[in-house]
């Protein structure tokens, strides 16, 4: 604990926090990254978080204003497009949903802090269909009970924030009773013990000097590690103007251009708002600015002047299909599929909404179907639609193949028809998914102990079953065990990953052709990295 | 034999025995492997043909056949007493085939021979040829059998599913279905012949999906069961024609149900292994 006293938090102080957060998270994410369980090594966690408050702290920098509302819904906006997997996402919804609460405030109280923070956490718990217990929402949960208790009789930030980490951690210590398969792993929840991480990074600030100084040794240069920006094809144009006479407010305004672009700045009030705006349709913003006062001083800088994505003399054609996938030779058969934009992800990096938008927006359709093809991906394709003009279908493939199965219904649709997602989920054949790889570490889940580097299958979750390993000697052991777990079948697709050959793969595809004459073999080059083969069984 | 009324078809229609037995004279189209050619079904057997095509370095090569051709064969079927000739082709979309017969048909009598582009192929044609027969049998008049022809074409409807794409595409007859022959993904397309073109009607994983799709295509679009006329077609695929058969029989229960053996010319597109199911609701 410190001497100093924080009974104030404005728009600096938090972006102060965020930053401090970002920087423990980053120190940790590998940390992160190894408590992530199942399927084994799908280690990402710590990673995403990370990524996405790092968004968050980039739009909260950039902010001039030091208003807690602007800053915070910048933080919220940076965190929304660089969300990434379930993880980020969840703290994306967080961030908004703090936003909201202090959304007409200068500057905050301890009690607002608590407030705030409870409608993240009542925010983050509507994003998920099914909340589940023992994850970051139970630690964030218990934060922000702890947040509300402390607050009501503390004016002091760090007293506050330390009562939250403390009680996180105890959440965090509790999340293996929770949840079965983190008992089995012998570990705590990885997105809970990012969410520490992040809140004990905001304890260890200390006012008027940046974190990293005192409480690292190892000292990041902040102009490296935080500020650069990657060069993105959306939201070329740099647009500002003034409106005068207006007949709406700020925050109103605010609302009203959020989802136009990034890197908005609505400031001003009584009749005068000043707009500063990155987005694809500057024209659009003016108009719609237009509608609530006269538009002044409008400056539009294109700022890629060099860089013309889309290609003006084509034809748009009704529908367009952006598939994520987690290897090179996926992308090579989801074109051939129809796929217009595929988006390389998979399970060591999942793509972030930004990404997934800036795909949506090359497509040149009206409507997009948005196949994730990872049950981590799908929530941050749920973002996506409110970010475009574009109208977005998401269909919630969970795995890569599923996602060949919907592309293969959609596919035998009209080139206009623009089927519901569950009559494309619904057309599947797909009786098993799995994965034969390396184990990460030792692990032992649903009674299938396996060591580390020892080749083992994993069949995702599928028709009421759970995820589970499947055992075996080799590569091909593996597989028949699959397709016996399988029952009927009439396909294999074995995808072979990027560090296997064509050799292996026929090799495998060989032995469970001659144990399975009837059965059609079909062996591919997906190139993921994530996996030694990807394994599609079909009816 | 000679028929009152004569019907004629080309060899497209893969009539073989179901020719004779119904009266219809089957005019050849022309077969090319390198410097031999060959007239489909006359010097060439479909077995021999499918033998041929896999040993032949060269890919064979198709031809109508020529306004000579049919008009030797309007000319001898009048001179042997028919009062009116009804010559039914394959779609003049896929082969010059019907325009050669019109050009002869004008030649020899247009006022007694009526030429008929029946926007189909194979057992289509068949179906439409038998269906002919059956009502100029019952006393019907080549005019209101050609009547009846004309409202019968637009429901024929004909699914196909090869096991092999290289023939397709060798052929060229593929049209529209340039973007269906996949680079890197194994698809099996289940073809339908519609508005007399050959076009892709779903592409699926694999070749038996594909059988039971197309099985399972034809018998939802007959509506109304024991009526359908139905056909099965299939190259060097016995058994599996007479599965699809049988599946198409307890399905709709058909008025009539005959299987053609895909011959020559349309082998020549098709290659061995290809299972398809024609009917008319």
């Amino acid at each position: 604990m410190t001497a100093v006293r924080i009974t104030k938090c404005d728009g600096k102080t938090f972006a102060d926090f965020i930053v401090a957060g970002t920087y423990f998270l980053r120190k940790y994410r590998s940390v992160v990254n190894d408590l992530n369980v199942f399927p084994v090594p799908d280690g990402d966690t710590g990673t995403n978080m990370f990524f996405t408050v790092r968004s968050a702290m980039i739009e909260a920098c950039k902010v001039k204003s030091r208003e807690i509302k602007v800053v915070a819904a910048a933080a919220a906006q940076g965190a929304l497009m660089g969300a990434r997997g379930n993880s980020g996402v969840i703290i994306s919804q967080m961030f908004r949903g703090f936003a909201h609460a202090v959304r007409h405030k200068a500057a905050i109280e301890t009690i607002d802090f608590a407030t705030a923070l409870d409608e993240g956490v009542q925010a983050a718990r509507q994003a998920l269909l099914k909340p589940v217990e023992g994850t970051i929402l139970s630690v964030a949960s218990a934060a922000a009970n702890a947040a509300f208790k402390s607050a009501v009789s503390e004016k002091d930030f760090y007293s506050v924030v330390h009562a939250v980490v403390s009680a996180a951690n105890e959440a965090l210590e509790k999340t293996p009773d929770q949840l079965a398969v983190l008992k089995e792993a012998n570990v705590v929840d990885a997105g809970g013990q990012g969410f520490v991480y992040f809140m004990e990074g905001v304890v260890r600030m200390l006012p008027g000097r940046a974190p990293y100084t005192t409480a690292f040794p190892r000292k990041p240069i902040r102009a490296a590690t935080f500020t650069t920006r990657q060069k993105v094809d959306v939201n070329r144009y740099c647009t500002e103007f003034v409106l005068t006479d207006a007949t709406i407010d700020a925050d109103s305004f605010r609302a009203l251009l959020l989802p136009q672009g990034d890197s908005l700045i609505v400031a001003g009030g009584e009749g005068t708002i000043r707009v500063h705006i990155h987005t694809d349709f500057p024209q659009r913003v003016a108009d719609s600015a237009r509608e609530h006062g006269v538009v002044s001083k409008l400056k539009i800088d294109n700022m890629e002047e060099q860089h013309n994505v889309l290609v003006v003399d084509r034809e748009a054609k009704p529908r367009g299909i952006v598939a994520v996938v987690p290897g090179e030779g996926f992308v090579k058969i989801a074109k051939e599929l129809g796929a217009d934009v595929s988006v390389l992800g998979g399970a060591t990096m999942n793509p972030s909404v930004k990404d997934l938008l800036v795909a949506v927006n090359k497509v040149l359709a009206p409507v997009v179907y948005l196949l994730p093809n990872d049950k981590n991906v799908i929530l941050s394709a749920r973002e996506v639609g409110a970010l475009t003009d574009r109208k977005v279908v998401v269909v919630p493939t969970r795995t890569i193949p599923d996602g060949i199965a919907a592309l293969f219904a959609l596919v035998n649709t009209a080139a206009d028809a623009q089927p519901a997602p569950e009559e494309l989920l619904a057309e599947s054949t797909v009786a098993v998914s799995g994965s034969i790889f390396a184990a990460g570490r030792d692990a032992s889940i649903g009674g299938v102990a396996v060591k580390q580097h020892q080749l083992v299958g994993a069949v995702d979750a599928r028709d009421g079953r759970p995820e589970r390993l499947i055992d075996g000697d080799d590569a091909a052991g593996i597989a028949l065990a699959m397709l016996r777990d399988a029952g009927d079948a009439s396909l294999l697709s074995l995808y072979y990953g990027a560090n296997r050959k064509l050799k292996d793969a026929e090799a495998v595809a060989e032995t469970v052709r001659a144990a399975n004459p009837q059965l059609a073999v079909e062996v591919y080059y997906g190139g993921q990295a994530s996996s030694d083969y990807v394994i599609s069984i079909e009816r | 034999m000679s028929w009152r009324y004569a019907i004629v078809t080309d060899s497209t229609a893969d009539m073989g025995p179901l020719a004779a037995a119904n009266g219809v004279t089957v005019v050849p189209l022309t077969i090319r492997f390198g410097n031999e050619e060959f007239r489909d079904g006359v010097d060439l057997s479909s077995e021999q043909f499918y033998a041929k095509l896999e040993t032949s370095p060269q890919p064979p090569i198709t031809a109508q056949p020529t306004p000579a051709a049919f008009e030797a064969a309007y000319r001898r079927l009048l001179d042997e007493g028919a009062e009116h000739v009804l010559s039914l082709h394959v779609s003049s979309s896929l082969s010059g085939t019907y325009n050669s017969a019109a050009l002869a048909a004008s030649t020899v009598d247009p006022a007694r021979i009526s030429v008929l582009d029946t926007r189909s192929v194979s057992a289509g044609l068949a179906m439409l040829a038998i269906g002919a027969r059956k009502l100029l049998d019952s006393g019907a008049s080549p005019a209101e059998v050609l009547n009846a022809l004309r409202g019968d074409i637009p429901h024929v409807e004909l699914f196909a599913t090869i096991p092999n794409l290289t023939y397709l595409a060798r052929g060229g007859r593929i049209g529209g279905l340039r973007g269906m022959l996949g680079n890197v993904l194994k698809i099996v397309p289940i073809l339908k012949v519609e508005d007399g073109v050959v076009a892709e009607q779903a592409k699926v994983r694999t070749f038996n999906r594909a059988v039971d799709q197309l099985v399972e295509t034809a018998i939802k679009r007959i509506p109304a069961k024991g009526s359908a006329r139905v056909a099965v077609l299939h190259s060097v695929a016995p058994d599996l024609a007479a599965s699809v058969g049988e599946r198409m029989r307890s399905g709709v229960a058909p008025s009539s149900l005959i299987t053609c053996e895909i011959g020559p010319t349309v082998g020549t597109h098709a290659g061995p292994g290809a299972v398809g199911v024609c009917f008319i609701p």
